[in-house]
């Protein structure tokens, strides 16, 4: 589903230039849950911003279903973002001044979805997510685990045909972590796409494909066994 | 720990260079605004302050009927007969009316117009102690040929010395001995005058008030209790016996130091100024002031987000409360002295516009009384630095530090709130002030195109000097005719823009004919000036007995009820000939007053101005020719004005308004612009992380300018909503004080709102566009 060649991306400081990705070359087909690791600054936060649109490299090829994706303009490429792709942080980036609800709403507000479908689309991923007495609260009223199950919803309630989740549990304890990597198992076992990013290889382990990148670069692939022998 | 707080304050202020400039510069403009109003208003309220006993002099007005106006002047029996009954009064002072004419003065070499010389009593110099450089004051008014001289009109004459002993001709034929000459004060009087004379005349009689009254009271004489007495005294004056209808007269004081602002009197030989504009002035400088002091706490507040974890810090390692406000207050400080200092900078370098627009000679370095001025701006500067520091220090001295090290503040509920109600208050002022400009903009617009009832282009006006000239003056107006370019030619005495009129009362057919305007003119006085007749016909040459006739105005008609009187016999057994239209004649505030018209005759003013017609081509030879004529018959150097500039006079201190007015409301709104800019840019600071998420989630730059606009606007339609009564209020307060005023529509407020939305618009755009432009990652990025 994605095919991706000899990405590279440059920060240019002042003073320094930093090349984050290095020719990158790496595919993900449809259905597959991917790991990302390697130590800090190996540039896999970037390969992942970019995959989701959120970052231009400055050279190479993106292509999505046999569209290329780095040719698209501004508009495009959030048009392109908004219909097909969720996306999960580290810190959940939910909005302090929205209720639970109001964030899981918001996607679909800019999808220009009507109110009465969204209505429906929302409570049945709270109903989904286990926050249903939740949606009237706001953000710092829950906990950090409640509010990654917040974040994840909003991410799937476009039904996206990708998800891209950036350390999703880097700031959950391990059992509200565990929640979190389990929920998303669930819902690549329901056909979504995930590329995640992680340090941890607990996480990885939930998932079919691991790679490794280092100073740009993917250094070594990894299936992983176990977790594909689960699922048959 | 001084020390270090300053070097903290300075390292700040300079890493944060973009806004302290705007910061400062912003109180500057405000501060500078306020500091050039400051001195004029100072001027305006200091007239006659230099006498040292303004507290004791009073000027005595009269209302001889309940109901009538009140005249400034009084009979000049009056002074005497009070002193005799009321222990209070010390002395008093008196001028003649008649004595109040241009002279010209000469010594042989120099010959100069004055128009300000004076006929006073010889006590005058107690009322009025000026400081006398040669000469002594209480014998300089002693008999009628002496003559005092200020120094600026001694040294025109005489240049650079003592010209004690010598003498001077008066309009070419009397002969004066100059016997004192004094200094000018340093502060401005409400009669101006070049020098006094003894004056020409000791008293007309009960009947006839043309004279100008000033008593002396003792010290600690209470005004009001004085007032009483007075009255009472006069009551049981001996006159009363004998000329009963005195009785109903009500005698007023007013301290010689608040005539120039605050007299009522009608008929006024004083300056007189508004103080209606010097409040205006002084209120709407105060706001400029409060604005930009708001955009100074606005930015302080901002700021503080970036601040609170260094104010944490310093929490955690000891700082008390106290400590915490000082160090800021210091950082407010030096700002405010920068502002200061730029503000005294900009005030110097825009003086001479406010000097050119309200006709003054202020200065802010050479200011006649630096101690009060000193004063002022030191308590107006405490005041700023409270204000514009003093919420911010209480306001980040108070966060608990836990919450701060965690970043918990930015968000904080209530600075928010405070910004935006500061920022709205900000707007409601700016809108205000664009509803008052636009309004005056229409209203001087209006008087400038108002129907003033006459025409007042290619209209020349001269003053007739000798009596001959007005005896002969059929001969004379034959000559002026001749020369090529003259159209029409009359005599007049109060022409249009003269405020000083003659005021009548009379009574015909046992009916009493009152406040009758009288304006003395000559036959083709209405062609000149471009009156038509309404009804019946203008004076005219060929029929003899139009010399004992009467030509009224359409009030008069109105106000006497003369509709069937046109054609029969009126006051003073004159015909009422005709019917002219009424016509503006003191300025726009004062409606049309009952006027009417007569020939110069044995029992009437002297109609003492030539006024012409010219031709409206080559109009200096026309000019030229004219002077060459007059300078033929009358030995005087010629000087003569054109009616529609004198008139202008009625009018120009709104035109002076409208023109402030301009320089308020773009100043306002710049300063305003600057806060919301700077509102804007740290809103859009604080929610750069939300930016980021919600075009994560698919917003785009349209979706997100318009979020951030939103809440700008809603503030801007709030502030709308406060500030259009307020300047619907105000405008309709000021515009009732004419006669003549253009009605109130929806359009000022609508473009006021128009422009506020506008500028909000692009202000926040302008910030908002990078950030919701931005690749959203950058956004999050942000911490």
């Amino acid at each position: 589903m994605i095919k991706i060649e000899n990405l590279e991306k440059i920060y240019k400081t002042e003073e320094v230039e930093t090349t984050a990705l290095n020719g990158i070359n790496f595919h993900v087909k449809e259905g597959e849950f991917v790991s990302i690791m390697g130590p800090s600054g190996c540039g896999k936060s970037t390969l992942l911003n970019v995959m989701g649109l959120l970052d231009k490299p400055e050279s190479g090829s993106y292509k999505f279903i046999d569209t290329e994706l780095l040719t698209l303009n501004d508009r495009e490429r959030s048009n392109f973002r908004k219909r097909n792709m969720g996306f999960v942080f580290q810190n959940f980036n939910l909005i302090d001044e929205l209720t639970v609800f109001e964030n899981i709403e918001l996607p679909l507000i800019y999808n220009k979805i009507p109110a009465s479908e969204r209505k429906t689309l929302v409570n049945e991923i709270i109903e989904r997510m286990n926050i249903v007495n939740r949606s009237g609260h706001f953000p710092q009223q829950l906990s950090g685990g409640q509010q990654q199950r917040v974040a994840v919803a909003r991410a799937l309630v476009t039904k996206p045909k990708l998800v891209l989740a950036d350390e999703p549990t880097g700031n959950l304890d391990s059992s509200h972590g565990n929640e979190v990597m389990e929920l998303l198992c669930e819902l690549n076992e329901t056909g979504t796409t995930i590329v995640m990013v992680t340090h941890s290889s607990h996480d990885a382990s939930f998932s079919n494909r691991i790679i490794n990148l280092k100073d740009g670069h993917v250094v070594s692939e990894k299936i992983n066994k176990r977790r594909n022998e689960e699922l048959i | 720990m001084f020390k270090l707080n300053l070097k903290i304050a300075l390292r700040n202020l300079w890493r944060n260079k973009g806004y302290t400039i705007l910061n400062i510069f912003g109180l500057a403009v405000g501060l500078a605004g306020f500091i050039m109003i400051l001195l004029f208003a100072n001027y305006e309220r200091s007239y006659d302050t230099w006498n040292p006993q303004a507290a004791e002099i009073y000027r005595v007005s009269i209302r001889w009927a309940p109901g009538e106006e009140e005249y400034s002047s009084s009979p000049a029996e009056l002074a005497p007969a009070l002193k005799e009954t009321l222990p209070e009064i010390e002395g008093y002072g008196r001028f003649y009316v008649w004595d109040m004419y241009q002279r010209l003065i000469s010594n042989g070499k120099n010959e100069v117009y004055f128009d300000h010389f004076i006929g006073v009593d010889s006590t005058w110099f107690n009322l009025f102690p000026y400081k006398f450089i040669y000469g002594e004051a209480n014998t300089s008014l002693l008999s009628k040929d002496q003559i005092v001289l200020s120094s600026k009109t001694s040294e025109k004459i005489f240049g650079k010395v003592n010209p004690v002993g010598k003498s001077v001709v008066i309009n070419t034929n009397k002969t004066y001995i100059v016997s004192g000459v004094y200094r000018e004060p340093n502060t401005p009087e409400h009669m101006d005058n070049d020098g006094f004379l003894k004056k020409s005349s000791a008293g007309d009689g009960w009947g006839n008030g043309n004279f100008y009254t000033y008593l002396k009271v003792i010290k600690g004489t209470d005004k009001a209790q004085f007032e009483k007495k007075l009255n009472q005294a006069f009551l049981k004056l001996p006159i009363l016996k004998e000329q009963s209808w005195l009785k109903s007269a009500q005698i007023y004081l007013t301290p010689v130091s608040s005539i120039y602002l605050h007299a009522t009197a009608s008929q006024d030989p004083a300056k007189r100024g508004n103080p209606a504009i010097v409040t205006i002035l002084v209120l709407f400088s105060t706001l400029l002031l409060i604005i930009a002091c708001i955009n100074f706490t606005n930015f302080s507040v901002a700021k503080s987000a970036k601040r609170a974890k260094e104010t944490g810090v310093r929490k955690v390692l000891g700082a008390g409360r106290s400590n915490l406000i000082s160090y800021f207050l210091t950082e407010t400080t030096i700002q405010c002295i920068c502002a200061l200092l730029i503000a005294f900078a900009l005030s110097e370098a825009f003086m001479p516009v406010l000097n050119n627009l309200m006709n003054t000679n202020l200065s802010l370095f050479n200011y006649v009384r630096p101690v009060q001025l000193i004063v002022q701006i030191s308590s107006v500067m405490l005041l700023v630095i409270v204000l514009s520091g003093g919420y911010a220090a209480f306001f980040l001295s108070n966060y608990e530090p836990v919450k701060v090290l965690k970043g918990n503040f930015s968000r904080s509920v209530g600075s928010l709130w405070m910004r935006k109600t500061l920022i709205s208050i900000q707007f409601v002022v700016a809108i205000v002030f664009m509803v008052a400009l636009i309004i005056i903009k229409q209203q001087v617009n209006y008087i400038k195109n108002q129907d003033i009832g006459f025409k007042k282009d290619h209209v020349m006006v001269f003053k007739i000097r000798k009596g001959d000239s007005r005896k002969n003056f059929a001969q004379l107006k034959q000559r002026l005719l001749k020369i090529d370019g003259v159209k029409e030619i009359s005599r007049v005495n109060y022409y249009p823009g003269v405020k000083a009129m003659q005021v009548v009362g009379r009574e015909f057919e046992g009916k009493s004919v009152q406040n009758l305007s009288m304006v003395t003119v000559d036959f083709d006085y209405f062609e000149v000036i471009g009156m038509p007749a309404k009804a019946g016909r203008t004076f005219l040459n060929q029929y003899t007995t139009d010399s004992i006739g009467i030509v009224v105005n359409e009030s008069a008609v109105k106000k006497y009820g003369l509709q069937k009187l046109v054609g029969s016999k009126w006051i003073d057994n004159r015909t009422i000939i005709g019917v002219v239209k009424d016509h503006v004649q003191k300025g726009m505030e004062t409606a049309a007053e009952p006027t009417a018209f007569v020939i110069e005759g044995r029992n009437t003013n002297v109609a003492d101005n030539v006024i012409l017609k010219v031709d409206d081509k080559n109009i200096a030879q026309v000019v030229s020719g004219i002077q060459k004529t007059w300078e033929s018959i009358e030995p005087f150097p010629f000087q003569y004005t054109w009616l529609d500039q004198s008139f202008a006079n009625v009018y120009i201190q709104y035109v002076r308004l409208d023109k402030l007015f301009n320089i308020f409301t773009y100043v306002t709104l710049s300063i305003a612009m600057l806060g919301l800019f700077a509102l804007a840019s740290f809103s859009v600071q604080e929610r750069t992380k939300e930016i980021g998420v919600r075009k994560v989630l698919g917003a785009e730059t349209g979706d997100i300018l318009k979020m951030l606009n939103r809440s700008f606007l809603s503030l801007i339609i709030i502030a709308n909503l406060i500030a259009i009564p307020i300047g619907y209020i105000l405008s309709s307060n000021w515009l009732s004080g004419f006669a003549y005023r253009t009605s109130i529509t929806i359009w000022p407020f609508v473009v006021a709102m128009l422009i506020s939305v506008i500028v909000t618009i692009i202000t926040v755009s302008l910030q908002a566009y990078k950030t919701a432009k931005a690749n959203p990652v950058d956004a999050l990025k942000y911490e």
